[in-house]
């Protein structure tokens, strides 16, 4: 397969590697940093990422498949670091959410703010299959390789996490949720 | 299909990414279920707000990645230029392996009225060269055939 884009990666070149960070960094690291809430920790993984897929390029069939394959990576990476720190549970505390810039916050639109509190207070297998999907905008049979979880269940938790933050923005977002909570 | 299992599919749905027979069922059940048609609009509503959100979140990372991805083209540019010669001089290892097969193909041929002993021994040069030509191959896969 011709692949260009894959070639000129392999071959080093600075404006496509300059490129691909370019086009994926912002989701993957709101991504990363939506599992650990730690600014820091979140470069460092997404940094780790970036090298791994150096090492890996060359098993890499086509540069369509780059993306998913960071992400996958960058999974695993979260939750070895998880692991390490022993932690008990993977939620966001109100602190880690804190990490997506509070200073910001406050220039943010008031509906944004409620979409994203909303999102980062999902539990975690909800909040990754939400971000995945819809950040990441990657399909139910790459989320089911990088999670290790059947599409099927993916499908449920993504349904019960919609319904989930339906429920929450319902009263932030009155004009734009209407209530059908009679169909369900 | 109820609401409930069509509500789960509807994402993928949205997406395309049902097969022809599920996506026909959804389709069906929407077309009259003005319920399920309600949770359809507010998924995509929610997408949109979703990606607006992520929109409206700075990313702001540090100089160092930045650097990192450049440290790392390098280091590509670097393993791309050692493997140049490499990879030219297995090329030209195949084409020789190639050209001895070819001429073994035509000393077998030319044999054909030699005799039986002389032919023998041909087929049997060819093989043994065919043996040495695939061990590195064979030695370098064995690891791997042995896990299948």
């Amino acid at each position: 397969m011709n692949d260009q884009r894959l070639d000129k990666l392999i071959q080093g070149d600075s404006g496509a590697w300059q490129d691909l960070y370019m086009e994926i960094s912002p989701g993957l690291f709101r991504f990363v940093l939506s599992r650990v809430g730690d600014r820091h920790a979140a470069q460092d993984i997404m940094q780790e990422g970036f090298y791994r897929l150096a090492k890996n390029l060359r098993q890499i069939r086509d540069s369509s498949s780059i993306k998913s394959w960071l992400y996958s990576t960058c999974y695993r990476l979260t939750v070895d670091w998880h692991r390490q720190r022993d932690a008990s549970s993977t939620d966001l505390t109100l602190e880690d959410r804190s990490a997506f810039d509070p200073e910001e916050a406050a220039v943010r639109h008031e509906q944004d703010q409620a979409v994203l509190d909303a999102v980062l207070s999902l539990s975690e297998p909800h909040r990754t299959v939400v971000l995945l999907r819809i950040w990441g905008g990657l399909s139910y049979s790459e989320i089911a390789e990088i999670t290790g979880l059947s599409e099927g269940t993916l499908r449920s938790q993504f349904y019960w996490a919609v319904r989930k933050l339906r429920q929450m923005l319902r009263s932030h977002c009155s004009g734009l949720w209407k209530d059908v909570s009679s169909s369900e | 299909m109820d609401c409930q299992e069509v509500q789960i599919e509807l994402d993928a749905w949205l997406t395309g990414e049902l097969d022809k027979e599920s996506a026909e069922a959804v389709q069906a059940h929407l077309d009259g279920c003005p319920q399920c048609r309600q949770f359809a609009s507010d998924l995509e509503d929610l997408r949109a707000q979703i990606l607006a959100a992520e929109a409206g979140c700075p990313v702001q990372m540090g100089s160092d990645i930045k650097a990192a991805i450049q440290q790392i083209a390098a280091e590509q540019r670097r393993i791309h230029q050692a493997a140049q010669p490499q990879a030219r001089r297995r090329r030209w290892g195949e084409r020789l392996i190639w050209a001895a097969y070819g001429l073994l193909g035509l000393a077998l041929l030319s044999t054909l009225d030699a005799p039986a002993a002389l032919r023998l021994f041909t087929v049997g040069l060819t093989l043994n060269l065919a043996g040495l030509a695939v061990a590195p191959f064979v030695l370098k896969n064995h690891r791997k055939w042995s896990q299948i």
